[in-house]
């Protein structure tokens, strides 16, 4: 296990570096031009190529990207052009909110994920089996930024049950439950594809598990249909379950970017949002950094939780 | 047409000389029926059509007793057997008959009442002794759960004590390290055995035994037999085994039903019917067991191979890969009659009426 753990961890370097290369190179892709969006349409040429000297953008890619590599192993992610602060500090800011919107997603995810699934596999070809596949489908195809939109007119404007925006009310604050009404609506938008592919993929495991042997044996030997279905099968579809939600980190990091636009929670989607409509690279490349490394550590701990699962890789 | 079955057998040497040092009442048992299944029609309707696994089958088990139920793959075997338990996989349906368990037709009964007898009266063990435990779960835990369902009367110390008796009784000499282990660490025969104790831990009136010996080398599989026939000596389990393996059945049953094509061919007690088999499927069955003391010579094997049987078929089942078959044999279906007390076989051939060929 410990070796496990330790190739695991070395395996997730290359992987961040290559995230952070590709969005480097991506970046200089983008029409437009920081400095330029720095001093404004009126600057000179002259003004704007000194403002690029400065900033070290009339050097070579490669030269920047190492630098800036230098500058991130010594926690250094570099200066927001925007906002005049360090990036860590931006980031440092805004990813409590986004962790907080992710958590309250992902245990959807997990609670409803598993539960439809037991539900749907556990009884397949049921009625109730073919209403879980039904609405899964659904739930699978719909877009976050649409779904948001839907639910905030319904519940926000409409029937006015949750408040449409931000984290915490802005006249009067009022603590946990307050955050958990503002949490309704956009931890719903972001979980639902990924709730909706996490129930499938382990409903088609639920149904191997119960067409096994040991369950037809288990019926044999007399034991009662609920401690068959919702025990002896559903622990053998958990390594299975956890793999498949530890995928979906990466999918909530996307969905939470665009509802957390849809309803203005102040988190890092909306911050990398922000970012790339002013052209402000470091905070792009620090937000999705740190983005990516959320997704590979959950992916780990995901893989590690899985093979802890199963009896025959943990002894 | 006699055959002679005198040392043929692959395990006979093995397994049948261990076993046949116990006694074997083949006889004189009283009429007592534990289970009594007739007219059994069991249907799987699939895209292709519907097939019929299971057609009019009769047998019957009596307290005490082995009975050994034998036919190749397809033959129906192990579904007739599933059938008692309710648990025919799907498509599978019973279409017809009555399974009477115990004076009551299990047919008839709501399915929380079968899945009562499920575990308490009748146990079940499976050719894939190490696929029919939870991989997930240690020994310790899965014997709990099979006495709470099988024993609720017991408390949890109760539950404790009975397991570590029933693993001592199936031979486990250390049944603590036995019970705090996974299923993967454990071999095919510990697994079986395992299986075993829990079949038994409802103490069951019926034992069915689906090919308990497949997945097991030759060694365990003597083992395994002998078990079982402690068991049926000791407890008088009546046990219904379910083989391919004439020599395994030979050993242990008092009494055969072979079965071919969903139909039961011949029936009757195991040393008369396979002293002198009467119908032709039952004589290449036994000429295709290899004799041991003839290593060499060329296997006898029956040609072709089961087809699927069509719910409105005419005629024998076997006659297509029949050698002695006739013109009625592929037109009229033959009638399980009485040939001598006690055995029982469907040919056309043992019919006085017919013109023999």
């Amino acid at each position: 296990m410990a070796k496990l753990i330790l190739r695991r961890l070395f395996g997730t370097l290359p992987v961040l570096l290559g995230v952070s290369f590709v969005v480097f190179v991506a970046l200089q892709l983008v029409p437009g031009d920081v400095a330029r969006t720095i001093l404004g349409y009126n600057a000179t040429e002259e003004r704007v190529a000194a403002l690029r000297a400065i900033l070290g953008l009339d050097r070579p890619i490669l030269v920047q990207y190492v630098t800036w590599l230098g500058n991130l192993a010594r926690g250094d992610l570099g200066q927001s052009v925007a906002l005049g602060v360090p990036v860590l500090t931006v980031i440092l800011d805004k990813i409590g909110a986004s962790l907080i919107l992710m958590g309250a997603s992902f245990a959807l995810v997990l609670v409803f994920g598993l539960l439809l699934a037991a539900l749907s596999g556990g009884h397949h070809r049921s009625p109730l089996d073919r209403m879980i596949v039904l609405l899964t489908l659904v739930f699978a195809s719909v877009p976050p930024f649409w779904l948001g939109i839907v639910l905030l007119y319904l519940f926000g404007l409409q029937f006015r049950l949750f408040p449409i925006s931000g984290m915490y009310d802005m006249a009067n604050p009022g603590g946990l439950p307050d955050l958990l009404r503002h949490l309704v609506l956009p931890a719903v938008t972001t979980a639902v594809s990924s709730l909706a592919v996490v129930a499938r993929v382990t409903r088609g495991r639920m149904i191997d598990v119960m067409n096994q042997p040991y369950i037809m044996t288990a019926k044999a030997r007399g034991l009662s249909r609920p401690r068959i279905v919702y025990v002896e099968a559903v622990r053998n579809v958990l390594p299975t379950y956890v793999g498949i939600s530890g995928l979906q980190i990466g999918y909530l990091f996307g969905s939470a970017i665009f509802s957390e636009i849809v309803f203005n929670w102040p988190g890092i989607g909306l911050q990398l949002y922000q970012a790339i409509i002013q052209r402000d690279f470091p905070v792009v490349q620090g937000a999705v950094l740190a983005i990516a490394a959320v997704f590979v550590f959950g992916n780990l701990i995901a893989d590690l939780i899985a093979a802890a699962l199963d009896p025959k890789r943990a002894t | 047409m006699t055959y002679d079955p005198s040392g043929r057998g692959a395990t006979r040497s093995a397994a049948e000389n261990q076993i046949k040092a116990g006694q074997l009442s083949t006889s004189g048992a009283p009429d007592d029926r534990l289970l009594d299944i007739s007219g059994l029609t069991v249907d799987f309707r699939t895209r292709r059509g519907i097939s019929r696994a299971v057609n009019d089958v009769a047998l019957s088990v009596r307290r005490g007793e082995i009975l050994g139920l034998v036919g190749e793959s397809g033959s129906g075997k192990s579904i007739t057997a599933l059938s008692v338990l309710g648990l025919v996989p799907a498509p599978g349906r019973i279409v017809a008959g009555q399974i009477v368990f115990d004076r009551r037709n299990l047919l008839q009964l709501p399915e929380a009442e079968i899945a009562k007898l499920r575990g308490r009266r009748i146990g079940y063990i499976s050719q894939s002794p190490r696929a029919a435990l939870n991989p997930s779960f240690r020994i310790r835990e899965q014997m709990d759960v099979t006495l709470r369902a099988c024993a609720p009367e017991l408390d949890a110390a109760g539950r404790a004590d009975k397991a570590r008796s029933l693993l001592e009784q199936l031979g486990f000499a250390d049944p603590e390290r036995v019970a705090a282990a996974f299923p993967h660490q454990l071999s095919g025969g510990m697994c079986q055995r395992i299986c075993i104790a829990m079949a038994l831990a409802g103490s069951p009136d019926l034992l069915i035994a689906d090919e308990p010996t497949t997945a097991l080398d030759v060694a365990v599989q003597a083992q395994i037999l002998a078990l079982l026939h402690e068991l049926n000596r000791k407890l008088g389990l009546a046990i219904l085994i379910v083989s391919h393996d004439l020599a395994l059945i030979r050993a242990i049953a008092h009494r055969i039903v072979v079965l071919y094509g969903g139909e039961v061919q011949e029936t009757g007690d195991v040393g008369t019917v396979l002293a002198a088999p009467r119908h032709p499927y039952t004589g290449a069955l036994l000429q295709s067991v290899p004799d041991p003391d003839h290593p060499s010579a060329r296997l006898a094997f029956i040609p072709g191979f089961p087809e699927p049987v069509p719910p409105d078929a005419d005629g024998c089942r076997f006659a297509p890969r029949c050698g002695f078959a006739f013109a009625p044999c592929l037109s009229q279906r033959p009638i399980l009659r009485l040939v001598e007390d006690g055995v029982r076989a469907r040919c056309h051939l043992l019919d006085p009426g017919m013109a023999t060929p």
